[in-house]
Order: C-alpha cells, then sequence, then structure tokens
C-alpha cells in the first residue's frame, strides 16, 4: 500500500476533486497548516500519458480553488503517518513555497528554429567543426536575450533551458500573476509575429512546477 | 493539450514530444538472449556518447573563452570530428538511432 501525493496546498478544505491515477479517489491529509493531496494505490502507479493527465487534472482543479504547491508525478509516501511526519518537517520551507507560487501560474515558451533557419555548416577543418559546435549556442543564448528582454519584465521569476535539443534553442518557464496571464500571451503573440528566426509556441496556465524547488526563490 | 495552447502551433513540437514520451516510458535494455548484445551495445555506446559530448562541450567553451591556442583548436575539432564519425559507424553496425543513445533521467530531463 502506497499513498500517491499529488499537491500540498494551505487552504483546506478544497472543493470537489477529480478521480486521480488510475481512478482512486482523491483525498486530503492535514497537518501543521498544510494538507496534501493524496490516493491510496497497491503498489506505486505506472507512469504513463493516462496516469500523467489524471495527475495534472487533480492539480489543476487544486490550482483553481487555491495556492497549489504541485509534486513531481510519482511521488509517493508509505502511509497517513509519514505523510504527517513530511508535512511536520518540511512546513516551513513547504509554506515558503506556497507564498511564493499563490495567484501565479506557470507559463511555458518553447521556441523552434523556423523552417529553414537551422544551419548545418560544411565542415572540413578542425576549426571549422569546433566553430559549427559553437554557433547554436551563440545563436540560442541570443535568441534567450531576446525573449527576455521581451518576457522578463511580465513574470515574476523565469527559468531557462538552452538547446534542450538541436531543433529547439529555448525552452521556457515563466511564473506569471494569474491577472497578468493575458498581458504575458499578448506580448508571446507579439514576439512570436516579429521573431524570423524562430517560432514561439507559449503553452499554459499550468502550476508553477519548475518554481517550487528550493533553488528557486 | 490544445486547451492549453497560448500562443502558435503546437501539432509538429507535440506530437515530437508524444514520441519522446512513448520512446521514454518504454525504454529498456533488451535482456532476451537475442537482443542483449544490441542491449548491451547501446548501454555501452550512451556512456561513450555522453563523454564525448561532455569533452566536446568543454573543449568549445575553452576555445570561446580564448583559452586555446589555434593549433590547439585545429587538433581537438579533428579529434572530435574522427570521434564522432566512429560513433556514427558503431551506430549502425549496431542498428542503433541517434536517440537509442540518449536516457530518460525524469526529473533531470534527458541524458544527451
Amino acid at each position: 500500500m502506497t499513498l500517491l501525493v499529488y499537491a500540498v496546498t494551505d487552504r483546506p478544505p478544497l472543493g470537489e476533486l477529480p478521480p486521480g491515477v488510475e481512478g482512486a479517489p482523491v483525498w486530503t491529509i492535514s497537518h501543521a497548516g498544510l494538507s496534501a493531496l493524496v490516493s491510496r494505490h497497491e503498489t506505486a502507479p505506472v507512469i504513463d500519458e493516462r496516469s500523467g493527465w489524471a495527475y495534472e487534472q487533480v492539480i489543476e482543479s487544486g490550482m483553481a480553488q487555491a495556492a497549489v504547491l504541485p509534486m513531481r508525478f510519482g511521488s509517493t509516501l508509505a502511509d497517513r503517518d509519514a505523510v504527517v511526519q513530511w508535512l511536520d518537517e518540511r512546513a516551513r520551507e513547504l509554506s515558503g513555497v506556497l507564498e511564493r507560487i499563490r495567484d501565479r501560474v506557470e507559463v511555458s515558451v518553447r521556441a523552434v528554429w523556423a523552417q529553414g533557419d537551422e544551419t548545418a555548416a560544411q565542415v572540413g577543418t578542425g576549426r571549422e567543426y569546433m566553430e559549427a559546435r559553437l554557433e547554436p549556442e551563440r545563436r540560442a543564448r541570443a535568441l534567450r536575450e531576446r525573449i527576455g528582454q521581451a518576457l522578463d519584465p511580465l513574470a515574476d521569476a523565469s527559468r531557462y533551458r538552452l538547446l534542450v535539443r538541436p531543433s529547439a534553442p529555448v525552452t521556457a518557464a515563466f511564473l506569471v500573476p494569474r491577472r497578468a496571464t493575458e498581458t504575458f500571451v499578448a506580448r508571446a503573440a507579439e514576439l512570436d509575429r516579429e521573431l524570423a528566426e524562430a517560432d514561439l509556441t507559449c503553452t499554459g496556465p499550468w502550476p508553477a512546477y519548475s518554481f517550487v524547488g528550493s533553488d528557486n526563490a | 493539450m490544445s486547451d492549453k495552447l497560448l500562443v502558435g502551433d503546437a501539432g509538429p513540437v507535440a506530437a515530437e514530444d508524444l514520441t519522446r514520451l512513448e520512446s521514454a516510458l518504454s525504454r529498456r535494455i533488451a535482456a532476451d538472449p537475442e537482443g542483449v548484445e544490441k542491449g548491451l551495445a547501446q548501454l555501452v555506446l550512451t556512456i561513450i556518447e555522453l563523454l564525448r559530448q561532455l569533452m566536446e562541450r568543454q573543449a568549445v567553451h575553452r576555445m570561446e573563452a580564448g583559452n586555446l591556442t589555434d593549433e590547439q583548436i585545429e587538433r581537438l575539432g579533428q579529434t572530435f570530428m574522427a570521434l564522432a564519425e566512429r560513433m556514427q559507424e558503431l551506430k549502425a553496425a549496431f542498428g542503433l538511432r541517434d536517440e537509442d543513445l540518449n536516457l530518460n533521467l525524469g526529473p533531470l530531463g534527458d541524458l544527451l
């Protein structure tokens, strides 16, 4: 028997929550002013697309009702006592993160090189090979600067990853005040039109997955 | 997912992501007698490819920082070029694709 932990909130009780992973009912375990959203399973649930979306739906339902700190899929604890102990030990940290993400959502922005804009340099010499390896990084950094100048001022925090794969120079997550989401999206759409070298895809609002770690202050 | 799209066209990107997700979820080292050689080759080549890319990236950063002479840049470039070619040959020999030499590390992202 194991408990799958979806999220933590400090504003219980939540209204009705959708069924969780494998259709299991979701309920809350409260302690120290915090509540964990959990469901019970015989064994740790298998991670697949369906269970991932079920997990997401529970967190988003909670997010619609209160500030929630989303857990990474697959976070399990043995039983109710273990959840209570965990909440007790981490209460200060969890409360701090909840305060940071309250009334905020995560918006993801991904840039891919516009079609035909991926350069495949011809290399003959060793130096040309090295330069060809450096060039994508330079271009990705320049694009990251451009995106940052446009979107960072509209967000409370941002996290960037460069060249997750060769076709995707910039993958970014922004922590955006919920009330400013429309403004942010409008600016992202404008930026997408301005950028000739890359196409932007913007998705959200998501739970603040990228901003719940202790290194995201 | 479509109701989450705020800007842009997610079609090709989402399709690529789903393919990667399927691949990450189903990826296992084959342990059956027929597949064990390929499975081991996949594991070993993944580690070699990781080291190759790390060394290459470090060398590129040293070049960018101006810490290498022209001669060193040329020699390193030739070496990495030869290594990349050799890796392509080894992948072809074991019937492996680029995406086979990658591992999903969950919270840490992809290995390569």
